[in-house]
């Protein structure tokens, strides 16, 4: 095959192309997949709980308010397993890039929620340091996204100042300012988002203190229910419980069909995975096909001064292992950067995870999948040429000109 | 009395073209003692390479006998056919058959690789044997950089790569002018001479033919010897 060079790149070409669409569509696929599970689960049983016309649930932005003994009651309701408590703030610093992020207080062990200009957009994975525990309660400690910590020059372990009364100045005024906020930060998250990488979570009670709220004042309130059917009770109790003064919002409608549609985004993409995986697995076949017949007298030859069926099936998988190792690297450099337009496509679209998940590019994982399909490739497409090789009686072989 | 090389026994050899049936070798007989160079000599279709191809085991008769070197080639199995042709046989093609991406050196040490030589050895004696058809010096060079005159003598080290009792040449003139050609069975005739080979040529070449110690002539499947 190699003989003829033209040949030979145009086949890796087609073949890393194949690779290349197989890993990311069958990338694309399991990142929203899990997505739409997650979302799924979520919306199945979580319960949001905000102050009234407060839709971001940012703290301050309305006369509402969410009382110390919402949750109390919202504990005491049946079918409810957990209650996590946040506290949001928006802030600027016009001489940092970016300038807008958010302090979010959250109770030490509750799930962290980033935030979006919309509503949540999905929970983030930290990159080094530490979640909460209990023992956080209190002290000046703080998880912070990337951009966060890249705009301030710090890292894991170091000390920071979010300037309450300055960072204020600007043409961006907020009502309810932050006060000096100083805090070391002990766990560092990334999800490649502007906004939410901007983000900064502390204590619940330190986040209070920043923003000049009361104890067990919050903004919001996650209500998690034990299971999906309960939903809607719990909605209509919460809501008869804590009055006009609440916005309670099931998602499971909203959240149903977001996932609905990345379900979809998961079929169609696992099906262009595997209609470029019959696509690559044709390429080696016809190529191989092809090269068999056209070597059919050497493979006589080959027979003729000692060759075992074994060493021409050998040599002709080899040829066609070679082939699709010289496409998996293709290929995966395609997927990187393939990943990266859809990943930054989907940021428009979906959550922030996914956009991540289908957006890291080229890791180990990847290599490894293209390989593999590679392997599969060259494998199953050399199957025809092998057999038809092995079979050649070599005086028939000899017999082709 | 040492056992002959070649001995054929009422050997037939049928194809199969459509609804007809060839006779290729009608019965044909062929005893060639071991230590001589033979040559077998007969017009195209008159059945030439078709023996060339049973005394090279990449064939079986329709009916009938081939023995090589004490060997039945009837009795054994695909295996034992492949080692036969690894070990007992060396082939010369017309067209030279050499690997087109392959050195001349690495054409050489091709059968060795196949016969499970260590690849030093293997090396070493490929350059032995291109040393000894001349082309000590073009080791590296691929067929496509070497004359014709120069391929056919890659292919004779080939051919004795490992060692072999027989050397089968198919025409291996064919390709060649003249003085080449003589050259090339003049190469093979002392080379089977110094190592004690038996050599069986096909050619449709008389003057060539009349350089070997035997001489036989094919014709419509049947094998007589000539004059």
């Amino acid at each position: 095959m190699y003989r003829n060079h033209t040949r030979a790149l145009l086949v890796v070409g087609v073949l890393g192309l194949s690779v290349g669409l197989f890993v990311t569509m069958s990338r694309t696929g399991a990142a929203t997949s899990s997505e739409a599970r997650e979302l799924k689960a979520r919306a199945a049983t979580q319960v949001e709980v905000n102050e009234a016309g407060n839709t971001s649930g940012y703290a301050g932005q309305v006369t509402a308010k969410l009382l110390p003994a919402d949750v109390r009651h919202l504990r005491a309701l049946r079918h409810v397993v957990k209650v996590e408590r946040y506290v949001k703030r928006q802030f600027v610093d016009n001489r940092r890039t970016p300038p807008t992020g958010v302090l979010i207080g959250v109770d030490p062990g509750a799930t962290l929620r980033l935030q979006s200009m919309g509503g949540f957009v999905g929970s983030p994975r930290l990159l080094a340091g530490r979640g909460f525990t209990p023992a956080d309660a209190g002290k000046p400690v703080a998880i912070v996204g990337a951009a966060f910590a890249r705009s301030r020059g710090v890292g894991l372990g170091d000390e920071f100042v979010l300037p309450g009364a300055e960072v204020q100045r600007g043409k961006w005024i907020f009502p309810h300012p932050i006060q000096d906020l100083r805090a070391r930060v002990v766990g560092l998250f990334e999800v490649r988002v502007v906004y939410p990488d901007n983000q900064v979570f502390v204590p619940l009670d330190v986040a209070q203190r920043a923003m000049g709220l009361g104890p067990e004042r919050v903004s919001q309130y996650i209500v998690t229910v034990d299971s999906g059917e309960n939903v809607p009770t719990v909605a209509r109790a919460i809501k008869a419980a804590l009055g006009p003064d609440v916005d309670v919002i099931s998602q499971d409608q909203a959240a149903l069909q977001a996932a609905g549609a990345l379900e979809t985004v998961s079929r169609t993409s696992r099906v262009g995975g595997l209609v470029a995986a019959i696509v690559g697995a044709l390429v080696v076949l016809f190529t191989m096909a092809l090269v068999t017949r056209e070597r059919t007298r050497e493979i006589g030859i080959l027979k003729a001064i000692g060759a075992s069926n074994r060493n021409v099936a050998y040599l002709f998988t080899a040829e066609a292992l070679a082939l699709a190792a010289f496409a998996a690297l293709l290929g995966s450099l395609l997927y990187a950067v393939a990943g990266r337009v859809l990943g930054a496509i989907f940021l428009g679209v979906v959550g922030a995870e996914v956009a991540r998940g289908v957006r890291d590019g080229l890791d180990l994982g990847a290599l490894a999948q293209g390989l593999v399909v590679a392997v599969g490739f060259g494998l199953l497409g050399s199957l025809y040429a092998v057999t038809r090789a092995v079979r050649l009686k070599p005086s028939d072989a000899m017999r082709e000109r | 009395m040492a056992q002959p090389a070649v001995v054929l026994e009422q050997v037939v050899k049928q194809y199969r073209m459509g609804p007809h049936v060839v006779e290729a070798l009608r019965a044909a007989d062929l005893t060639i003692p071991a230590g001589v160079m033979a040559a077998i000599i007969g017009p195209s279709g008159s059945g030439k390479t078709t023996l060339l191809n049973l005394l090279g085991a990449l064939d079986q008769p329709t009916a009938g006998r081939v023995v090589i070197a004490g060997t039945d080639l009837g009795a054994l199995t695909e295996t034992e056919l492949t080692a036969h042709r690894r070990r007992t046989v060396g082939f010369v093609f017309q067209d030279y058959g050499l690997i087109p991406n392959l050195t001349a050196l690495e054409n050489v040490m091709l059968p060795m690789e196949f016969a499970e030589v260590p690849v030093g050895e293997a090396r070493r004696r490929a350059r032995e044997r291109l040393e000894a058809v001349g082309l000590g010096h073009r080791t590296g060079h691929r067929p496509s950089r070497l004359s014709g005159g120069e391929q056919q003598r890659v292919a004779i080290a080939r051919a004795l790569a490992n060692d072999p009792a027989i050397v089968l040449a198919d025409e291996p003139t064919g390709n060649l002018d003249t003085q080449t050609g003589r050259e090339i069975v003049e190469l093979l005739r002392r080379l089977v001479r110094e190592r004690s080979k038996t050599a069986v040529v096909v050619t449709h070449d008389a003057e060539i033919a009349n350089t070997a110690d035997l001489r036989f002539h094919i014709q419509d499947g049947k094998i007589g010897q000539a004059r």
